[in-house]
């Protein structure tokens, strides 16, 4: 196969017009060879798998199962591992995170606002990184297109909710990548340009795994604390039912 | 022929054609019906080729192109037509609106008026005119009028530029592509389309591109210039995107937009259609004479005209796809060296094979013994240059086929027809 | 030559020419009397032991309430060694001496620096604004700059935006008289050939362009001060938006800045975590430059499938890091994530098939006639206008220096791999033009390749992050992290104050200064080389104006 590189060095007819009649034939050769190499190639493109990815229909299976553990989409927070302890909001260096907590009744204390604005953010993992509970974490979804700006602020906390408190490695586990975006995203799964109008936020559904027929089996373990009562902390959303049916597993 | 029809229908409405008083609605009428099918025709070749360039384009870039539209994106022409119709259209506040509003319509009318004399079949042409190749070299001229009128009245510096580079070029590629075509003029004595393809035969062997080495020549030098005629890469230099932005349409939108788009997909058919009729024996079909064709009545006839038909767009269809391969492939050249190519390259080598026809024509009889040597050498040389072709081809493929499969798990083979 | 023969012939030649020698983290500075500054620049740059030929960048830092600080960074190409001058200037006459007689890059060093801060170059020949509006009131880089509420009655403030209504628009601009014969054109703000938002203002004769002057600042983002607003870790991902195309290179400046200024040792598996993400990043980067490139020129297939094989490294990134874009992969000390084996192992089976796609390039179109035609022998730039304007990286190794920090000022683990350093040697016409640029880009790949294969094969086990503390407040002092980015050096020049947020930082581009030297090329060229050329020095907007 003739390759046409590495060129030779200083070749003096190339690059200008060289006179007299080789000089004017060299000239009509070379033309001709590379227009014939470059033909060559394009043709065998005829044969060759093309690159394709027909996002987002034809394809096997969504582009979200798909994506590397290590993907930064966007941030999900799973509220029953939050301490509260405002590390991430300080460490996002355009606050695009938004944290309220206030003392409750009890004497502990509720996250009563996890707002993030996703418009803002630049998925950098800052805060991912300087939560030390797992609370926070890049999930793997990136749909999220709205129909209003307003929606692409995510709350994730809807109710104030009492912060669990527990020893270092007795944390529930974390919710799977993903799930707790579905009921937090407005229209989640829809197409976004299908959306009309921009639907009420779905209450949030903790107590109530979403995708999942089989009660959660693990809530129970959580208000291990050595705090006397801190109530069966996470599941009492009470219940505006969720207005949403749970939606399927796969857009 | 255009007032045999006209009084066709006045005999059908029961009037005298001879003592008709107002005869000129009628011819009026049939133009503007004629005009209507010749422009339903032209969109349903102009407009498809997008579609297929696209596809084209696409496997060569490794995607896939259009596929959403109909059945495989076919319809993805149609979509864009109705799109450009129900845009704005916007005409500059500092522009010459007459001229402005009116170039787009002699850059269409331009390459409309070249679909006249294109012989489609046997008897499938609306003019056969004995000066058919010198009509066809001419109206194209309306091209450039178009373009520059474009340029100028768009009040637009950039458009303005698209539009003299136009100018130059088709003007100066005028004269290479002339030249080319002459030789085949000589060859066989007559400038009428259909007389040129008679003069062909059906098999490869009988076409002008393998009669002699001159006239081989001639076809590379006439699909080069042709190429460039039609603005297309290499040659896009007045649309150049990446420099004009988009030359001297880049104020246009909407349906002006389209007639400009129109014209260079259309342009596309006439750059293959002449190249086919004079080079690659036209509409012929292998054992069957021109004659007995126009012999033939009834069914038959309505049956070898479909024929005909079928082969001019079959050998049509490899030359555009060959042409729309070449813009996929090749950078553009810059305006010094688009006139170096065309006064130092094309020009002096169309001269030298008007001579060589000329001097074979005279010196080497025909189907002598020599005629078919020369024949011989022309085939050998096509016939080598596709196999290299194929070599090549296959080299760049296997080149990639184990190192893809490796890394992708996935086999590299995928044929064109093999659809997404 | 070393810093202290330096100084010492500088005291020799100027008695009392020098206030202080300082330490720093950084080269070697000494800092001399304001009003020496023009004769001391002279002096070393025509000195023939010390021909400092390349001014590579100058700073001005705000010092209130009494000075402000410039800084230059000299370095001499023959001679290998490099020295930092200061000069304080009082802050209420900013007044120096301009060394753009001296150094034709000094030119838009110093109108940036007026622009931003204030400091009056005496005896520029043009000091204008750069980055702002010319009619922008106040220099946003001093301290004690106060953001106005509107600009042209528009809001500066994000909240306060309304929606201008149509009839507010002027419908038309007034009309420039032409000169000369010339006609002028703005090729820009929005054109397909500025990569960006880029303006040339053309004054052409035809197709001939008689001058062409670059207008930057349409991207001008302020990262500078961005970063003085944040913590130093804070402003790694700001980095990534300095050069979008080179993400990991300007993560690495900056965060081997900050590992400077706070003494922070990078442990060897995160050294190479860093040399593999960021030659596949040069790769990337090279592959998109070299394809538009093409794409300018006309041809769509070659960067199309240059894109392609970005994918693949996108996709790896991924992998890596967890983005295709945006890296944000570095951090002070270290890595975010440790690169897999699996990771690894689809990078080697990517470089395995990417070879043979190298080569299928060259044949579609760096061989290609037309293609060789349009970029041999256009717009040739000479070492010496090279060295004078301080073009960096592949455009300054394309006109025949050998120059590439990877290897002259080492980092990380570089001095233990082995590659060569292709420099232009007029391959098909003179040394230094477009088709060195663009050749020099795809050999450089080729030693991307090199890189990589010993790198995957001697990445050691170990840690990816350094113990850092997590408020990090580095004592004040200097240091200056360069590394070899795809469009040259990426420099982060940092000052600190004792404080958690750096007190002022310097970004230095590849492409702030491969900009002017188009105007210094551009006469006699056509339209259709002007387009060229910003590919051919692979200009990128964004990095321009930072
Ligand atoms: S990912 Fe970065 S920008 Fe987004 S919220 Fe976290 S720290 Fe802030
Ligand atoms: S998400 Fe993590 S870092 Fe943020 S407040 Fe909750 S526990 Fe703290």
């Amino acid at each position: 196969m003739v390759s046409a590189f590495p060129p030779p060095v200083g070749d003096p007819t190339s690059g200008r017009g060289s006179g007299g009649l080789p000089g004017w034939l060299g000239n009509v050769r070379k033309a001709a060879s590379s227009v014939f190499e470059g033909l060559a190639v394009t043709m065998s493109w005829m044969f060759r798998r093309p690159m394709t990815v027909q996002y987002p229909d034809k394809i096997a299976r969504p582009v979200q199962e798909v994506l590397p553990d290590a993907y930064r989409g966007i941030l999900e927070l799973d509220v029953r591992l939050c301490t509260g302890c405002l590390l991430c909001e300080k460490t996002c260096p355009i606050q695009c995170i938004d944290i309220a907590v206030e003392k409750n009744a009890a004497g502990g204390r509720d996250i009563t606002k996890f707002d993030i604005d996703i418009s803002k953010c630049m998925y950098c993992g800052l805060c991912q990184e300087s939560c030390s509970f797992g609370a926070l974490r890049h999930s793997g979804e990136f749909e999220a297109s709205q129909s209003d700006r307003a929606n692409l602020v995510l709350h994730f906390v809807t109710q104030p909710q009492p912060i669990a408190r527990y020893k270092a490695g007795e944390a529930p586990p974390r919710r799977p990548r993903g799930s707790i975006l579905k009921d937090v995203i407005v229209g989640y799964g829809t197409r976004a340009g299908k959306v009309k109008g921009a639907p009420t936020p779905p209450p949030p559904a903790w107590d109530k795994p979403a995708p999942a027929p089989k009660p959660e089996p693990e809530p129970v373990a959580l208000p291990q604390a050595p705090a006397p009562a801190p109530a069966p902390a996470p599941a009492p959303a009470p219940a505006p039912a969720p207005a949403t049916p749970p939606k399927e597993e796969t857009p | 022929m255009l007032r045999d029809v006209a009084n066709w229908i006045e005999r059908l409405l029961g009037l005298d054609p001879a003592t008709f008083a107002y005869s000129w609605i009628t011819s009026v009428v049939v133009i503007g019906v004629m005009a209507l099918v010749a422009f339903v025709f032209i969109a349903f070749f102009a407009g498809p080729v997008t579609w297929w360039e696209r596809r084209l384009a696409g496997r060569i870039q490794s995607r896939i192109g259009p596929n959403r539209v109909g059945p495989q994106g076919v319809l993805q022409w149609l979509a864009d037509g109705i799109k450009c119709f129900l845009k704005e259209d916007l005409i500059p506040a500092q522009a010459d609106k007459g001229l402005y509003m009116f170039a787009p319509y002699l850059v269409f009318g331009g390459y409309m008026a070249t679909f006249a004399v294109l012989p489609f079949g046997a008897n499938l042409i609306a003019a056969d005119l004995d000066v058919g190749l010198l009509y066809l070299l001419a109206i194209t001229g309306l091209v450039v009028i178009g373009s520059l009128m474009a340029g100028w009245s768009s009040n637009n510096k950039w458009a303005l530029f698209g539009g003299i580079r136009s100018a130059a070029q088709l003007v100066s590629y005028e004269i290479p592509s002339a030249f080319s075509l002459m030789s085949v003029v000589l060859a066989a004595g007559t400038m009428s389309m259909q007389g040129i393809i008679r003069q062909q035969g059906a098999w490869p062997w009988d076409w002008f591109v393998f009669r002699n080495p001159f006239l081989f020549l001639a076809f590379f030098l006439s699909l080069t210039s042709s190429i460039a005629e039609g603005n297309r890469t290499p040659f896009d230099l007045p649309e150049g995107e990446s420099e004009l932005v988009a030359g001297y349409h880049v104020e246009y939108s909407g349906m002006r937009f389209l007639w400009f788009m129109f014209a260079e997909w259309g342009n596309l058919w006439v750059i293959a259609s002449i190249a086919t009729v004079c080079f690659l024996g036209g509409w012929q079909i292998p054992g069957m004479s021109p004659a007995e064709i126009a012999a033939s009545t009834g069914l038959a006839f309505w049956g070898w005209q479909a024929l005909t038909l079928g082969v001019f767009v079959a050998k049509a269809s490899v030359l555009v796809a060959f042409v729309i391969q070449v813009r996929w492939t090749l950078p553009r050249l810059r305006v010094d060296q688009l006139m170096i190519t065309c006064w130092k390259y094309l020009v002096p080598g169309a001269l030298f094979c008007l001579a060589g026809v000329l001097v074979l024509l005279a010196v080497v009889p025909e189907n002598g013994i020599a005629d078919w040597a020369l024949r011989g050498v022309s085939l050998a040389a096509g016939l080598a240059i596709a196999v290299a072709y194929v070599w090549k081809t296959r080299a760049a493929y296997m080149a990639d086929r184990d190192l893809y499969r490796r890394m992708e798990g996935k086999e590299l083979w995928y044929p064109p027809f093999r659809l997404p | 030559m070393t810093f202290a023969e330096i100084t010492q012939r500088l005291g020799t030649a100027f008695p009392d020419g020098i206030e202080v020698v300082e330490d720093t983290l950084m080269d070697p500075a000494v800092r001399i009397r304001a009003d020496l500054a023009h004769a001391v620049c002279l002096w070393l740059r025509d000195d023939p032991d010390l021909h400092m030929d390349t001014l590579r960048v100058i700073t001005a830092t705000d010092r209130p309430p009494e000075s402000i600080d410039v800084v230059w960074h000299l370095l001499s190409m023959r001679h290998r060694h490099t020295l930092v001058l200061k000069a304080r200037l009082p802050r209420e006459t900013p007044d120096v001496s301009t060394v753009s007689d001296l150094w034709a890059s000094a030119n838009w060093f110093e109108r940036e620096q007026w622009d931003l801060m204030g400091v009056n170059f005496t005896g520029h020949p043009d000091l204008r604004r750069l980055m702002m509006p010319i009619d922008w009131v106040g220099h946003p880089l001093r301290k004690d700059y106060v953001r106005p509420d509107s600009y042209h009655g528009i809001p500066t403030s994000r909240d306060a935006v309304t929606p201008v209504t149509r009839a507010e628009i002027p419908r038309h601009l007034p009309k420039a008289e032409p000169t000369d014969d010339l006609m002028l054109i703005n090729m820009g703000p929005v054109h397909p050939a500025t990569h960006g938002v880029l303006n040339f203002l053309l004054e052409t004769d035809g197709e001939i362009v008689r001058h062409a002057k670059p207008d930057v600042g349409y991207l001008h983002r302020s990262i500078e001060k961005i970063a003085e607003m944040n913590t130093y870790a804070g402003t790694m991902p700001y980095t990534d938006r300095v050069d979008y195309l080179g993400g990991m290179m300007t993560n690495q400046g900056w965060a081997m800045a900050c590992e400077r200024l706070l003494g922070i040792e990078v442990p060897r598996r995160a050294e190479f975590c860093r040399v593999i993400a960021c030659e596949l990043n040069r790769i990337a980067s090279h592959l998109v430059g070299t394809g538009s490139m093409s794409m300018d020129l006309g041809a769509y297939t070659p960067f199309i499938h240059w894109l392609r094989e970005r994918e693949t490294i996108n996709d790896i990134m991924e992998r890596i890091c967890g983005a295709r874009l945006t890296y944000t992969y570095m951090r002070i000390g270290g890595v975010c994530r440790d690169i897999d084996r699996e990771t690894l192992d689809k990078i080697s089976a990517w470089l395995d098939h990417f070879e043979p796609i190298c080569a299928e390039f060259d044949r579609l179109i760096t061989g290609n006639e037309i293609f060789v035609h349009r970029l041999a022998n256009v717009a040739v730039l000479t070492k010496e206008v090279a060295l004078s304007y301080s073009i960096v990286g592949p455009n300054l190794r394309a006109s025949g220096v050998k120059w590439d920090l990877r290897r002259d000022e080492p980092y990380s683990v570089y001095p233990e791999l082995d590659f060569d350093i292709p420099v232009g040697l007029g391959w098909r016409g003179t040394v230094g033009d477009c088709y060195d640029r663009l050749l020099l880009r795809l050999f450089e790949i080729r030693e991307c390749i090199k890189i990589l294969r010993q790198a995957i094969a001697m990445i050691p086990d170990g840690e990816v992050r350094a113990k850092v503390p997590r408020i990090l407040k580095p004592a004040a002092n200097e240091a200056y992290g360069r590394v070899e980015a795809p469009r040259g050096e990426a420099g982060f020049y940092v000052t600190s104050d004792g404080t958690d947020k750096p007190w002022r930082v310097r970004i230095r581009t590849g492409c702030f200064t491969a900009m002017p030297v188009i105007e210094h090329m551009s006469p006699g060229l056509m339209i259709a080389d002007i387009v060229a050329v910003i590919g051919s020095l692979d200009v990128i907007a964004p990095e321009v104006d930072r």
